[in-house]
């Protein structure tokens, strides 16, 4: 749309407007009577998203329950992960969830179990085990400096995280 | 504390229940399986009972329409004006905890047209003098678009209704065995009570027997690590 900022009812009178100077208030020019909250449009550079299939020409099928399309309309640049690259042209065959049009995706890269450790509805739950240990590690500096170095920089790529995620267990 | 709420719950209305709200949720499968058979229920988080195809996006303008008859939320704090804190406790910039409410409740609390709070842990600590953060207000001046808001809050000692005109929580029941004293002890602000205060609804056999059995089972499918933990 690139509009610059939105009209929100709601916000007036929270805490919101005191904490986000960004946030302001307007009379809403078409009733002065009303009050309104505006606020500023997020023009991200890069969205990321996973879905459950991708195909060669950009298109991805995500959940229907996820805003996938919604941000890929609002980025300069789109990457989508996905649980399969699939044969053919998603964008001709009947759909089950959102198809987002290639025409929004910059890039589409496999990475099975790509949404680890949250959910991919109808593919794998929440690994709550894992958030487990996620939690624990942020509670400090140095325990969550071990996890990064275990599960992320210290992985050569998604392949060796799902595997050392596997090893570690619950 | 299920019961409580599914009795204010009506037949024919549309509910939503957020990802973690098992006890709301289980009041609305209980709503559903006694006197509110066609209540429309919207389980977020749950493909299964969300009837959008457009994500979230779809039912925060949905919401916003005012298409939404009741909602719920938790509260980390709630004051005697209805004013709510589901933002931060402590300073915003350098938070003791941080909550995820601003993304529904800065604006459903405004067009929702009942919106429940529910807390299974009364005490000083929740109902507090004065919210640290006001993430949704009580009241609403009138130039403010205000068309829905809080209707009450059900915690495990009682029930408060909230009255707009007065601008407060006015006690509305007590679950048996609380006294008023009890409540006020553990509340942060003085309490409203009607004398005598009229007892919360105990369940009927019936609703224990769905409690049990059927809208067990219900919520079991999207809740089974709350069922689980109370088997």
């Amino acid at each position: 749309m690139n509009v610059p900022f939105a009209p929100v009812r709601g916000l007036l009178g929270t805490d919101y407007m005191t904490v986000r100077p960004d946030f302001r208030e307007m009379a809403n020019p078409y009733d002065p009577r009303e009050r309104i909250a505006v606020v500023p449009a997020i023009a991200p550079d890069v969205a990321v998203f996973h879905g459950w299939q991708g195909d060669r020409f950009g298109n991805v099928v995500a959940s229907a329950a996820s805003d996938a399309k919604l941000i890929a309309q609002a980025a300069r640049r789109v990457v989508a992960t996905v649980e399969e690259i699939v044969d053919g042209d998603l964008s001709r065959q009947p759909v089950r969830g959102a198809l987002v049009p290639g025409i929004h995706v910059t890039a589409v890269a496999p990475a099975p179990r790509g949404a680890h450790p949250t959910s991919c509805h109808g593919r794998y739950p929440v690994d709550r085990g894992h958030l487990q240990r996620y939690i624990d590690a942020a509670r400090s500096d140095a325990t969550f400096k071990g996890y990064l170095d275990r599960y992320v920089l210290g992985t050569r790529d998604h392949a060796e995280y799902v595997t050392r995620v596997a090893a570690d267990g619950a | 504390m299920a019961v409580a709420i599914a009795r204010r719950l009506r037949d024919g209305e549309t509910i939503a229940v957020g990802s973690v709200s098992p006890i709301p949720a289980l009041a609305c499968l209980l709503a559903r399986a006694t006197h509110a058979p066609a209540a429309r229920l919207i389980l977020l988080g749950n493909p299964e009972h969300f009837p959008f195809n457009g994500g979230m996006q779809e039912f925060y303008n949905f919401a916003l329409r005012g298409r939404l008859d009741v909602f719920f939320g938790s509260g980390a704090q709630i004051d005697g004006h209805g004013n709510f804190n589901l933002s931060v406790i402590g300073d915003y910039a350098k938070p003791v905890v941080r909550l995820p409410g601003g993304r529904a409740q800065g604006a459903l609390p405004f067009v929702v047209k009942r919106l429940y709070l529910f807390r299974t842990d009364h005490s000083r600590r929740v109902f507090v003098p004065r919210v640290d953060f006001v993430t949704a207000p009580g009241t609403s001046p009138p130039d403010v678009y205000r068309p829905g808001g809080l209707a009450g809050v059900v915690t495990d000692l009682c029930v408060f209704d909230f009255s707009p005109a007065r601008g407060r929580l006015e006690l509305a029941s007590l679950h048996p065995g609380v006294s008023l004293e009890d409540v006020q002890a553990q509340t942060g602000f003085p309490v409203h009570a009607p004398a005598p205060v009229p007892p919360s609804p105990t369940p009927t056999d019936r609703e224990l027997e769905l409690l049990r059995g059927r809208v067990r089972e219900e919520l079991a499918e999207f809740y089974p690590e709350f069922v689980r933990a109370r088997s």
